[in-house]
């Protein structure tokens, strides 16, 4: 094993897709391979591994559980889950509990996955965590509320409420210390990102808010330290994926909200968002580029079709200016 | 199902019970209204003998004296006969007659008769006894003093006359009167009873009827609605099975096309890699044949071939290309192993009965079932030596996969098949270790739109729509089961099935 190549591991019970893996990637990189999710935990404790890419669909311990097992053995390698399978439940906690970096569908383009993989592992090696810092700090929150104090509780949340009536039932979990803002528009929401000191935005997402999705990405884009929740309401896995891949989205929260989760998420975002303002070589892990939805045109009139006032041009062009006039202002 | 005709059964029972009603009406306003008349008429003739008994008393006296004679030969007889007649006229009787205590008409107002004997007639003993009877007849012709008159109600009356206080009757009276008028007052009065009577009960009718034709429209809508409810609902419980199925089916698919796919394109590019070498030994080959010499001095122009190749020379040696196809070929194996147990078990281009080898059915549901349930799910088969069904397959395999797919829901990890030939009929057991049923749910299961499930996981159709599957085959589909131990679904399908197997949705 040539210790300056980069390691990546593949877990996947179908043993011809590792063997196509091998032939992919080992010109490049250091691979491991697994076969079950068990196996790749054993693996995780014994290599250092800058990527894991894992199936779903395993007998014994699925993919979302090799990532969330990831997450907490060896939080600095980069999470991709590789499936044939397209299950909104888990995509949702492939989030949720496994913070995944990017959900790939097979079959997969060689092409396209070997870019992914060398972005990957670009970020990976980038955002290794020092030595010093690894022994204070965790890139990945415990999913347990947060007990230790914040070095910084300047950074309020802002609830897009559009319909949902989100605000009223998160409102009251929150932190009596934090401060919380609430839009019932893009147009609000982005008023009140220049005006405040945002670090976790809790938007919706349902069949009317189609526009929120470009909104989440076009926000990572250019903020990926604002962290973003997301209150869903149809089971759309198109939409999730999508959501994860251009928007990486924190947490999924389905309606009904349960408060001890939405607090939960919540204190995670805000410490998340802390550390990404602490370290902000990491905010590349949670960046999206522009290529990941220029795809898909905008369509500036429906989205915005309540505010003739106010296209989606002006909003694009306002998220872009967010985080100088915040760097001034800080 | 045939409908029960509400509106056609209402009517008819109506209808029936009518005329019942009617007739029996008709027939005690009649005898009613007999039995007033001839009560009426008794009285009336009463009156009259025993007035007229009274105003001949004299010539009665003789006659009963004389029992064995008639009163035509005594010498008063015309003058006797007018007086009668004069105390007749103006009232409605028509004749009388006069007998003695041995039955002899002494005398008649209708001459022919007299002499004759009425010594047997019931009216006349009674009479004789003491108690007077009336009689209501039709008659077409009636002689009635020395006329014929037609077509006449009569009521005759047989009434016993008493001489002086005497103790038993000293003689009979037959008076004759005419009740045709009286009698068509009643009969008018009859139909105007029956009339009113109907007509009430038709208003009464045709209100209910309406009434009664509304339900029915709104009955039939309902159960036409209930069908196609029905009708839908095992549809889009087909549709989602069939979607879940698909779903499956093509993560499965995806695994071999992702792989083949990823290796072909490999081998796409490393071909192109081998294009200036194979040139360049192709080229090498060529010259070695031209020559005869056995050894050749080359001069190469190394900066082209460095130029053209690789310096790191291949990516992929050449046993490595035939790995590379082989596992591309097994992929395409499982691909199409995959799509021709698919085949199998929808069987769209075979729905019809056919003989049916529920074995191979059982391997073929296997397949496809392992995709849909959870990985660590173990299917174990213990499959007898049974007969060709002849059945819908794809329906009997809809079946099995419901059951297997309850098992595995029900939290199952082992599950067995099993098929075995029970006298008549072949069996097949899906018998799993999950949950198990509570005895309290357990007649319900059948039941359409009962589930335990999440409201988005199950319709509630699965087992009912499978009972009625087995049920349409002749077949019979049981189930026991412990809470924590397990449950049993017992498939029972007869050898022969009935010849009118029902198509089901």
């Amino acid at each position: 094993m040539t210790m300056n190549k980069p390691t990546i591991m593949f877990v996947d019970d179908e043993q011809h897709i590792l063997n196509a893996m091998n032939w992919l990637f080992r010109k490049q990189y250091n691979l491991l391979f697994a076969n079950s999710g068990e196996q790749a935990v054993a693996l995780l404790k014994e290599h250092s591994i800058d990527v894991l890419i894992s199936d779903q669909k395993m007998p014994g311990m699925c993919g979302t559980e090799v990532l969330k097992a990831a997450r907490e053995l060896s939080p600095d390698t980069v999470r991709i889950l590789l499936t044939g399978y397209s299950d909104y439940n888990a995509a949702v906690s492939s989030v949720n509990e496994g913070e995944v970096f990017r959900f790939c569908q097979k079959p997969w383009k060689n092409d396209n996955l070997k870019d992914l993989v060398l972005q990957a592992v670009d970020i990976a090696q980038m955002t290794k965590t020092p030595v010093s810092v690894a022994s204070t700090a965790t890139t990945a929150p415990p999913l347990a509320p947060a007990t230790s104090s914040f070095m910084d509780r300047s950074a309020g949340v802002l609830i897009v409420d559009m319909g949902l009536k989100t605000a009223d039932q998160i409102k009251p979990t929150l932190n009596p210390l934090t401060e919380c803002f609430v839009a019932t528009n893009l147009k609000d929401a982005i008023e009140l990102l220049e005006a405040k000191s945002v670090g976790v935005l809790i938007i919706e997402h349902t069949h009317r808010t189609r526009q929120n999705v470009q909104f989440i990405k076009m926000m990572k884009q250019h903020h990926p330290e604002i962290i973003t929740i997301v209150v869903c309401e149809n089971e759309d896995i198109n939409d999730v994926i999508e959501l994860i891949n251009a928007g990486q989205v924190f947490r999924f929260i389905r309606m009904p909200i349960r408060p001890a989760m939405m607090k939960m998420s919540i204190d995670s975002g805000l410490k998340h968002h802390d550390l990404l303002n602490l370290r902000p070589q990491l905010r590349s892990r949670y960046k999206v580029d522009a290529s990941m939805f220029s795809a898909e045109p905008i369509n500036l009139e429906a989205a915005i079709e309540t505010h003739s006032d106010f296209s989606f041009k002006d909003l694009f062009s306002r998220i872009k200016r967010l985080g100088r006039t915040k760097d001034t202002v800080h | 199902m045939k409908n029960f005709s509400l509106v056609r059964y209402v009517t008819i029972g109506s209808i029936l019970f009518f005329i019942i009603a009617m007739g029996v009406l008709t027939v005690l306003l009649k005898q009613n209204s007999e039995a007033n008349l001839l009560h009426m008429a008794q009285q009336n003739n009463y009156r009259l003998s025993n007035l007229l008994a009274k105003t001949v008393e004299e010539e009665l006296t003789f006659m009963f004296a004389n029992p064995t004679l008639t009163y035509d030969k005594h010498p008063d007889f015309k003058t006797f006969y007018a007086g009668v007649q004069k105390n007749m006229d103006g009232l409605q009787v028509l004749k009388v007659k006069i007998f003695t205590t041995i039955g002899l008409t002494v005398f008649s107002t209708q001459l022919d008769q007299m002499g004759a004997d009425k010594s047997t007639n019931a009216g006349f003993l009674s009479a004789l006894n003491g108690v007077p009877t009336s009689e209501l007849s039709h008659r077409d012709t009636f002689s009635a003093f020395e006329q014929e008159v037609s077509n006449l109600d009569v009521i005759s009356s047989y009434i016993p006359i008493y001489l002086d206080g005497a103790k038993t009757p000293s003689g009979v009276f037959e008076v004759y009167s005419d009740v045709t008028p009286l009698l068509a007052m009643y009969k008018n009065e009859q139909y105007y009873t029956l009339a009113l009577t109907s007509s009430i009960f038709l208003l009464l009718w045709s209100g209910l009827f309406f009434v009664i034709r509304s339900a029915d429209k709104k009955i039939n809508s309902q159960i036409e609605e209930n069908q196609k409810a029905k009708l839908h609902m095992a549809q889009s419980e087909k549709m989602a099975s069939l979607g879940e199925m698909v779903a499956a089916v093509s993560h499965e698919l995806n695994t071999p096309i992702a792989f083949v796919q990823s290796n072909l394109n490999i081998l796409s590019d490393a071909i192109g890699d081998l294009i200036e070498p194979s040139k360049l030994g192709a080229n090498l080959a060529e010259m070695c044949h031209k020559t005869d010499k056995d050894i050749i001095r080359l001069a190469m122009n190394a900066a082209s071939i460095r130029q053209k190749t690789s310096a790191d020379g291949l990516d992929f040696e050449a046993d490595e290309f035939k790995e590379l196809l082989g596992q591309s070929l097994a992929g395409m194996v499982q691909m199409s192993e995959l799509v021709r147990n698919l085949k199998d078990f929808t069987r769209i281009d075979r729905n019809r009965s056919a003989d049916f080898n529920i074995n191979k059915g059982l391997d073929n549901v296997h397949y496809i079932v392992r995709s849909v349930i959870p990985e660590n799910v173990v299917i174990t088969k213990v499959l007898g030596d049974i007969p060709l069904i002849p059945c819908m397959a794809s329906q009997i395999n809809q079946v099995f996969l419901n059951l297997i797919q309850n098992a595995a829901h029900a939290g199952a990890t082992e599950i067995e098949l099993a098929t075995f030939t029970e006298g008549t009929n072949v069996c097949i057991t899906v018998t799993d270790n999950g949950s198990g049923i509570p005895a309290d749910v357990l007649p319900q299961i059948f039941e359409s739109f009962f589930t335990t499930k999440e409201r988005t996981e199950g319709s509630g159709l699965g087992l009912y729509i499978s009972k009625e599957i087995i049920e349409n085959h002749g077949g019979e589909l049981r189930v026991s089961s412990t809470v924590g131990h397990g449950t049993i679904f017992s498939v029972v399908l007869p050898i022969e099935t009935p010849a009118n197997l029902k198509q089901v949705a």
